[in-house]
């Protein structure tokens, strides 16, 4: 561990220095029921950029269910011109990263919805495959201090393929091609190497030590499961990797290797490049783990010989479920949805949601107008029926809790008299009364197809997600000061203001935790454009909050400082100041803690 | 004077390099705010030159000064209809040395009750107030020193049921000279216990505050009095203050001063008379103190002395 932060601090400070030459990108898939971080350096973790979230890979969504540290593969194989033995790795123990995009402000992560083409530099009129595509390319010779690093010269394209709706959304699909750019690379093994950390990430490390590893010889799949039990209690879903190796190669000519690593100085990949070679050309398939201490393993295959011109390509899923039982159910679609090279039914495209926001109510509108998308004329060509319009009907959902649900359904309209759904009968509008002014209540609307009972595929429904908006009910902004008020006034820190519903005051998207920085007053009546000060009894200067915004009349404060710190109980004074007028209105509320 | 000079000598680094910052840590905030218009008139530079029962609240150590019976009534008007008022009173008892009493007394005007659920009102109205009761001691500890020492019992009360206390001492020293009236004093202020409503605990604003006076000019018809005065507060940067005092026939005076490192706090002015009326010393004082965005404190007061 102490070598690992060692180089993981040369690699950051590496970073630091070398910056200039490299663009780091990272997304998150976040469509389907798997919150997936993706980064332009082959990660699945946070690696060099600057990701702020704590949790890499995360299922059932919204619950702090973590299942990565680590992920990325490794691209072993004899220089044909310097007959070297060298692996080039993206992400591992005892290594620096090695794989890097260009400083080209396009060599980031591009997204790509279904059906829809982009034109990359290096992947002229890509098509988008699933809901929710994401491209990128790294390349282990763009940076080129990487201390003890012999490039192979090799570019990695990367793609990255994550679903809606059920039955898959709860998987993702990795595409790598290996390009070879200067180099013939002989004898070449790929490995995909897997730091799985399952359970409910906690403040501790120690929801990570209690994993083991488990591989499906046959399936060509590397599963981390979490042990019951234990600082992280139960998780819900293990996560399985499986690898689908070149199809244009003989499978019997390929050579397999399952390797697990016990960490906690018990086992660990080889930082020498030639011993990390050989373990990934082993071709030996260790035993189930048995002791549940901690589960890293590599998946490894070839060997290959990719002379430069020449691409291999393979596919990696990542694969979650409810328990074991859920993986395996969920390999089964996959295996299927790679058989079919991915033309599968989709759902019909996100509706359009225009939300008005009125004193107490909310209109939510979503039909389709000239310039928008229409859900209800899209054609599916992946079909296996003959259906022209598959369009079926809409679901509004409204969660008062946060932007990502938990989901209540609050109506569904259907095409009705054409033996699809629940012949609701159509409907475009919804208005939503009885609500709370300046606190926040999330709405979406989603569209879904009738199911396919040709192959038996289900109904589709476009993302929840992608479709989610914010909206607070309110007034309109007054003309200017003289009514601004604090709300709530006095503030009392014995009342458990997160346990409103909707809440009045929530954890940071981040966090599970109410802590002192979630405190929430709000300044309601604020004209347009004004500046609020806050200042102590005695006149000291304590926060200033900037608002210019016509179509909102409040500002929240958290009762912290401008050095951030927490602030005492007692009488604060605040002014207002309209800077369209110049009129400035003086206040006063009283904090309790 | 050798040993005053190394203090000061020894004081400026720590006043200059102490910038940490922490606004709103502490509690209790009012004590911070100035009670005397004479002393706010002058910047509140005033903990060398207060005199009377003021001395009760800016430097006990003045008291053994006073002469007789003394009795002040001051109001602030605060700002957002915050009333605030300090009422006092010291005797002068000969071999024991001087006694006072004071009451500080900030209360908000009715505020409406605001919750998350009901913004624009429960119906319910409220509120606020904080108050400071002070048993004062002094007396000289040579002919030229003096020292005294103030304890207080401080109540916040913020809402119904929702109450707290604490007890604070403030120590404060001058020495007193023949030349040119010059004085130099030290005060350690609200120095005490942790304030507690609900589960969070925090601070007094306890401060160290030193300063000094002078007598620019000295006649026969009239004064000016120049002071200066600094202090660290627990809770912000090193302020200072400089004040001036013009005094004619004392009878009529004329006021300024400034504030400095303050956050909103700039210039201030002010004025007083003096007379007697049966033998009855009175005096009425004025002082305005800008605050920038939060507008203007206006200050007057009322004072009698006893001899």
């Amino acid at each position: 561990m102490k070598k690992r932060i060692l180089i993981m601090f040369t690699v950051i400070f590496t970073m630091n220095i070398y910056a200039q030459k490299t663009h780091l990108d990272y997304k998150v898939h976040d469509v389907g029921q798997v919150r997936q971080l993706v980064t332009n350096m082959g990660t699945l973790w946070r690696a060099g950029t600057d990701y702020p979230g704590l949790i890499y890979s995360e299922f059932p969504r919204g619950s702090f269910e973590e299942h990565i540290g680590e992920g990325g593969i490794w691209i072993g194989a004899i220089n044909e011109s310097t007959g070297d033995t060298t692996v080039s790795v993206t992400t591992s123990w005892n290594s620096n990263f090695e794989f890097y995009p260009t400083a080209e402000p396009w060599d980031s992560i591009w997204v790509v919805h279904k059906n829809d083409t982009v034109d990359i530099p290096y992947w002229h009129k890509y098509v988008g495959i699933s809901d929710q595509d994401f491209v990128c390319r790294y390349s282990d010779d763009n940076l080129s201090n990487i201390p003890s690093h012999k490039p192979l010269h090799v570019e990695v394209i990367q793609t990255s393929y994550a679903w809606a709706s059920p039955p898959l959304d709860q998987m993702i699909v990795y595409n790598f091609y290996i390009i070879p750019k200067k180099v013939n690379l002989r004898k070449a093994y790929i490995a995909y190497w897997l730091d799985a950390n399952v359970g409910y990430r906690g403040t501790s490390w120690d929801f990570a030590l209690d994993d083991y590893s488990v591989y499906y010889k046959d399936k060509h799949m590397g599963m981390g499961i979490d042990n019951p039990g234990g600082a992280d209690g139960n998780a819900v879903s293990p996560i399985a990797m499986k690898i689908f190796p070149p199809k244009n190669i003989l499978a019997d000519s390929i050579r397999w290797t399952f390797n697990w690593y016990p960490g906690q100085g018990m086992g660990a990949p080889p930082s020498d490049d030639v011993l990390r070679y050989k373990q990934m050309a082993a071709g030996v398939i260790m035993e189930d783990q048995q002791d549940p201490i901690g589960s890293q393993f590599i998946i490894a295959f070839g060997p290959f010989n990719i002379n430069v011109g020449d691409t291999l390509h393979f596919q990696v899923g990542e694969i979650l479920g409810h328990g074991v039982n859920g993986v395996l159910a969920n390999l089964k679609i996959l295996d299927w949805l790679v058989q079919k090279n991915f033309k599968v039914p989709s759902p019909p495209p996100v509706p359009p949601l225009r939300v008005q926001t009125m004193n107490h109510q909310v209109i939510l509108s979503w039909k389709p107008q000239d310039g928008d998308v229409n859900p209800e004329t899209y054609f599916d060509p992946n079909r296996g029926d003959s259906v022209s319009q598959p369009f079926e009907g809409y679901r509004l959902y409204k969660s008062t809790q946060s932007i990502s649900g938990p989901w209540t359904l609050l109506g569904e309209y259907d095409i009705a008299n054409d033996g699809y759904g629940n012949e609701t009968g159509l409907q475009h509008e919804y208005v939503d009364k009885g609500l709370l002014n300046n606190f926040e209540y999330y709405y979406s609307v989603t569209a879904f197809s009738k199911e396919d009972k040709s192959i038996n595929f289900p109904s589709q429904e476009s993302s929840i997600f992608a479709n989610a908006k914010t909206v607070v009910p309110g007034t309109e902004p007054p003309q200017t000061v003289g009514e601004v008020a604090v709300v709530p006034n006095p503030y009392r820190g014995d009342i458990a203001y997160y346990s409103y519903n909707p809440p009045w005051e929530k954890p940071q998207i981040t966090r599970s935790t109410w802590m002192e920085q979630d405190r929430r007053i709000q300044f309601i009546n604020l004209p347009a454009n004004c500046v609020i000060k806050i200042y102590s009894l005695a006149g000291d200067y304590i926060f200033t909050i900037n608002h210019n915004n016509p179509n909102k009349g409040y500002e929240d404060w958290n009762l912290t400082s401008y050095v951030g710190q927490a602030v005492s109980s007692g009488i604060y004074l605040f002014t207002v100041e309209d800077l369209s007028t110049k009129q400035v209105q003086v206040g006063k509320f009283v904090i309790i803690k | 004077m050798i040993h005053r000079g190394i203090i000061i000598f020894i004081m400026i680094p720590l006043l200059t390099y102490a910038q940490y910052q922490r606004p709103g840590s502490t509690d209790a905030q009012f004590l911070k705010i100035g009670v005397s218009p004479r002393g706010t008139a002058m910047g509140d530079a005033y903990i060398s030159v207060v005199e009377g029962a003021e001395a009760t609240y800016y430097n006990a150590a003045e008291l053994p000064w006073i002469k007789g019976t003394d009795i002040v009534f001051n109001h602030n008007f605060w700002f957002a209809g915050i009333n605030h008022d300090f009422v006092a009173a010291t005797h002068s008892f000969e071999e024991l040395g001087t006694f006072g009493l004071s009451v500080t007394a900030l209360y908000t005007d009715e505020m409406k009750v605001r919750t998350p659920l009901q913004p624009d009102g429960t119906g319910e109205t409220f509120y606020a107030g904080n108050y400071r009761f002070g048993l004062s001691y002094a007396r000289f500890f040579t002919d030229r020193v003096t020292i005294g020492a103030t304890i207080s019992y401080i109540n916040l009360s913020l809402y119904k049921d929702f109450k707290a206390d604490a007890v604070s001492v403030d120590i404060a020293t001058m020495y007193t000279s023949d030349f040119r009236g010059f004085k130099f004093a030290m005060a350690i202020t609200n120095f005490g216990s942790n304030v507690k409503f609900v589960n969070e605990s925090y601070p007094l604003p306890t401060a160290f505050t030193f300063g000094a006076s002078i007598n620019a000019i000295e006649n026969e018809n009239q004064k000016v009095i120049l002071s200066f005065s600094a202090l660290k507060p627990n809770d912000g940067k090193p302020l200072s203050q400089v004040g001036i005092e013009w005094n004619f026939h004392n009878q009529f005076f004329a006021r300024g001063g400034y504030k400095i490192n303050y956050d909103v706090a700039t210039f201030t002015f002010g004025g007083g008379v003096k007379f007697s009326i049966s033998n009855i010393n009175t005096r009425f004082d004025y002082s305005y103190s800008s605050f920038g965005l939060l507008g203007v404190a206006h200050r007057i007061g009322i004072g009698i002395n006893l001899e």
